[in-house]
């Protein structure tokens, strides 16, 4: 995993079973950069938003073809490409397939943990916010 | 339950919180006593029905002067002491801004919905509301766990106490509750927690505070405004011996992020074994007997013996400063598979004696009968390259188990 790369984050369908929690399905997408994320003690794959890297930041450990690890962002969210701001503190986990190039990509991720979106002036308290098991992403080439 | 009011403070003490609140509205302090350097405190204004007339009586008591800057306390811009919940404190306290030597708690603020007099139940009151009032800020976002039923363009967040205490329908910590119904609102409590600056130029006058809050003639003052336990938690927790069984004997397994282990300084997972001994040596980030989990890292550990699924909690992970969120998953064997009991628990218990707080988890909530390997995942997930201190996500002092297997 290295490289640029098109991060879609998809809220729970749990989200919208109770009302005002209801989030809309998206996807949110980010446009990020891949690289190698360390050796020890496990292989790692750091995965930073395009602009402000720490606004949106993933860190991964990379073992048998699977990535897993946690997707965050500060207090102040981050703008998804489609104009809204999002904050997220989940643990992603996904196997990792390889195009005809070699060059990998998740199409089936799982997310677990707190997403939140607003407008894009909101502070995180107006924001909607989910607690869920069965967020989704994906990381495709770009 | 209907509460229709908290406690009832003396007449004098509820006109001076509102003048405070007029006046100051977040802007500037209000001064006691006229001395060029008073000891400064910055608290949000949740806190400041109690610390005004804690601070006058202080002043009049001592003859230090005192200056309460409304506003949320990191950064603390000034201030000697700060006052605030867990969430307003957490990197102050964990960076050595705040000395972590100096901080206790003050005691608990319940959250309460306000609806107007003799409305339907709280949901069905707060479905009809045009508007819900909720505070701004790390506040507000305590709270708004509380509206999740509330959608968010219905959601008003307000910095301005008038606002929030003139307000038909609001989600307020009793605090900022005006008139209208007080109904349980099973948000948890905010937890005020005083703490001195590390490097404040009033080290004397800041320690005298302190020295007041602690004192009977403190307590007395501030327990009529704060409640002693938090509100749905069962309790500070047993004393912890030294020596007993049932903690974490072995590593199996861990990761940190690369840039984790680049940038915290607690990284040694062995840290996790044994009795909760996690300390702070004073100074900034000088701790010792924890280990940081960073950006989503984790331990696994072998607790040496199995936990089953017994009545209440039946795992106990003991976490360093605040309430950092832990995830954990449970096994019965050390390869795996691992299922998954508590996401994102916050993990700020008081742990009666301790340093480190803690956060329980049953069996049970996994469909697990027993299990003997638990993976301690952080929960905080916040990302490594804006973090400011050396430990970084969730610092796991100990892991014990709470129901063993005979």
């Amino acid at each position: 995993m290295a490289g640029r790369y098109l991060l879609e984050i998809r809220p729970g369908p749990s989200c919208s079973q109770q009302p005002g929690t209801t989030l809309p399905s998206g996807p949110y997408s980010f446009p990020m950069v891949a690289s190698a994320g360390g050796t020890t003690p496990h292989p790692g794959v750091q995965i930073l938003i395009e602009g402000v890297a720490s606004s949106l930041e993933i860190e991964f450990k990379y073992t048998d073809f699977t990535l897993r690890g946690g997707f965050g962002t500060t207090g102040d969210g981050v703008l998804t490409n489609q104009g809204q701001r999002l904050w997220i503190h989940s643990i992603g986990n996904g196997p990792v397939t390889q195009k005809a190039d070699g060059i990998g990509e998740v199409t089936a991720g799982t997310l677990a943990g707190y997403i939140a979106l607003g407008s894009p002036t909101a502070q995180e308290s107006e924001a909607t916010a989910c607690n869920a098991r069965d967020h989704t992403f994906t990381l495709k080439v770009r | 339950m209907i509460s229709r009011g908290r406690r009832a403070p003396a007449r004098a003490a509820t006109a001076a919180v509102v003048f405070l609140s007029l006046v100051l509205g977040g802007r500037g302090p209000l001064a006691h006593g006229a001395s060029p350097t008073p000891v400064r405190v910055r608290a949000s204004a949740a806190f400041a029905p109690f610390l005004e007339p804690a601070l006058a009586a202080f002043s009049r008591e001592s003859g230090i002067p005192t200056v309460l800057d409304l506003n949320e306390p990191d950064p603390p811009d000034g201030a000697d002491v700060v006052v605030g919940d867990d969430v307003e404190l957490q990197r102050l306290l964990e960076g050595g801004t705040a000395d972590v030597r100096s901080s206790f708690d003050l005691g608990y603020i319940p959250w309460v919905f306000v609806v107007p007099e003799r409305s339907a139940d709280s949901a069905s009151a707060l479905a009809s509301a045009d508007r819900v009032y909720l505070p701004t800020g790390k506040v507000g976002l305590v709270g708004r766990a509380g509206l999740q039923a509330v959608s968010a363009e219905r959601v008003r967040v307000s910095s301005d106490p008038r606002e929030l205490r003139q307000a038909s329908y609001a989600l307020v910590p009793r605090s900022l509750a005006g008139p209208g119904e007080h109904r349980p609102a099973g948000v948890r409590s905010l937890v005020a927690t005083a703490a001195m600056i590390t490097a404040t130029p009033h080290l004397a006058g800041a320690r005298q505070l302190l020295a007041f809050f602690r004192s009977p003639g403190g307590r007395t003052l501030l327990a009529r405004w704060l409640d002693a336990t938090e509100i749905g938690d069962s309790g500070v927790g047993a004393p912890v011996a030294a020596g007993a069984a049932g903690f974490a004997a072995s590593v199996v397994d861990w990761w940190l992020p690369a840039c984790s282990l680049q940038h915290n300084g607690y990284n040694d997972p062995q840290q996790v074994l044994g009795p909760p001994d996690a300390v702070n040596l004073g100074g900034k980030d000088n701790y010792q007997g924890i280990m940081s989990l960073g950006q989503g890292g984790y331990v696994t550990v072998d607790l040496g013996a199995s936990a089953i699924d017994g009545p209440g909690a039946d795992i106990r992970v003991f976490q360093t400063t605040s309430r950092e969120p832990v995830t954990l998953y449970a096994s019965t064997s050390s390869q795996g598979p691992f299922t998954l009991i508590g996401l994102r628990f916050d993990c700020g218990s008081r742990s009666q004696g301790l340093l480190s707080n803690h956060c329980d988890f049953d069996l049970h909530d996994g469909g697990l009968a027993e299990a003997r390997y638990v993976k301690v995942e952080d929960g905080e997930i916040y990302p490594c390259l804006a973090g400011g201190t050396l430990t970084e996500g969730a610092d796991i002092d100990a892991v014990q188990i709470l129901n063993l297997k005979p």
